[in-house]
């Protein structure tokens, strides 16, 4: 994919040109470009969004909720909301930045809604009477660390996410999250940090 | 050391493992569920000019109130002026109000009655000097 990052091109501009004009004169991505021919209606352009991102962003999401149908559900919802947005879309940024960033406020508002409902209390401590309970069950890698992940507050889970599932810089995921790279570095080290050391304490 | 090296590479690679989570897929149909979804929704166009008549009120009644701030100080800037100026010139207004029988008074004595009008010609100055001397 080639680098469009900080090359801004007004909105009137980028929907006024032809998709050949701009491939030509400035360096958009495949996934921008697809966007302008969204933004003029076309659904089989957003049908190659949907093919290209539905399995990085589920898995995204998978990893942060350990709900397959709600992160199923998220996954559709940053789709809609890209189908929506595409008339007011700018290439500003990598299109993966602008994806992300869609995905994880959705994230953001979802688990503020699980908060108020309590139903992330109640899937919380079922790990943990099924680690406590079962010495056969600790042994499943998996387990622990989704038990580990859903200790670690959503900013460390995104920024290690960004980090290993879709392999970020930490200027790209501090863009995404808008905060210093610094604090990303230390999130993510925080986060992977937690992540060992539950599985230490579960002599791993 | 070295092994104690090797157990912690070793759990950053479960880790990563364990995050990448490749194996984990939408549903087959997923495609076709987003598609269906993105096309019951009004067309792109038709909702951005959907947006332009439902914005209107809300424009019209900010240009209203954006022009109301505008217009609002400089209104009452002029009309304190037009009343503080008044005020002035009550406070600074000090001729004496007469009353009303004093006024009729100083109207009739302002009134020359018309026999008086033909006054007598007063002698000049010479010949008052001479009225004086003869003593007349």
């Amino acid at each position: 994919m080639k680098n469009t990052h900080n090359s801004f091109l007004p909105r009137e501009v980028f929907l006024a040109m032809s998709s050949e004009d701009l491939k030509k004169q400035s360096n958009l991505s495949d996934q921008q470009l697809l966007m302008k021919e969204v933004a003029r209606g076309s659904h089989s352009a957003m049908e190659k969004i949907i093919v290209k991102w539905k399995d990085s962003l589920f898995r995204f999401f998978d990893r942060s909720i350990n709900n397959k149908a709600d992160a199923e559900d998220l996954t559709q919802r940053v789709f809609i909301r890209v189908y929506q947005s595409a008339p007011r879309y700018q290439p500003r940024a990598k299109f993966s930045s602008y994806l992300f960033t869609i995905a994880r406020n959705l994230l953001i508002d979802e688990i503020k809604k699980r908060n108020r409902q309590k139903t992330s209390i109640y899937s919380d401590e079922l790990a943990q009477d099924r680690i406590e309970g079962s010495g056969e069950e600790l042994n499943e890698w998996t387990e622990i660390l989704d038990f580990a992940m859903k200790e670690i507050p959503e900013n460390y889970s995104t920024a290690l996410l960004l980090r290993v599932q879709r392999e970020l810089s930490y200027r790209e995921i501090a863009d995404i999250m808008k905060v210093s790279e610094s604090r990303i570095k230390t999130w993510i080290h925080r986060a992977r940090n937690h992540l060992k050391h539950t599985l230490k304490s579960h002599g791993k | 050391m070295e092994n104690r090296r090797n157990t912690e590479k070793e759990l950053d690679r479960s880790i990563d493992h364990y995050l990448s989570n490749k194996s984990a897929l939408p549903s087959k149909d997923f495609n076709d569920l987003v598609m269906r979804e993105i096309e019951n929704l009004p067309s792109l166009m038709e909702s951005e000019r959907r947006k332009i008549p439902f914005l209107l009120p809300f424009s019209v009644t900010a240009f209203v109130a954006c022009l109301l701030f505008i217009l609002m100080p400089r209104n009452s800037k002029e009309y304190s002026g037009i009343e503080k100026s008044k005020v002035l010139l009550h406070q600074y207004d000090t001729s004496p109000q007469l009353k009303e029988p004093e006024k009729e008074l100083i109207e009739e004595l302002m009134v020359i009655p018309e026999k008086w009008i033909k006054t007598e010609t007063f002698p000049d100055e010479q010949t008052y000097e001479l009225l004086v001397l003869l003593d007349i």
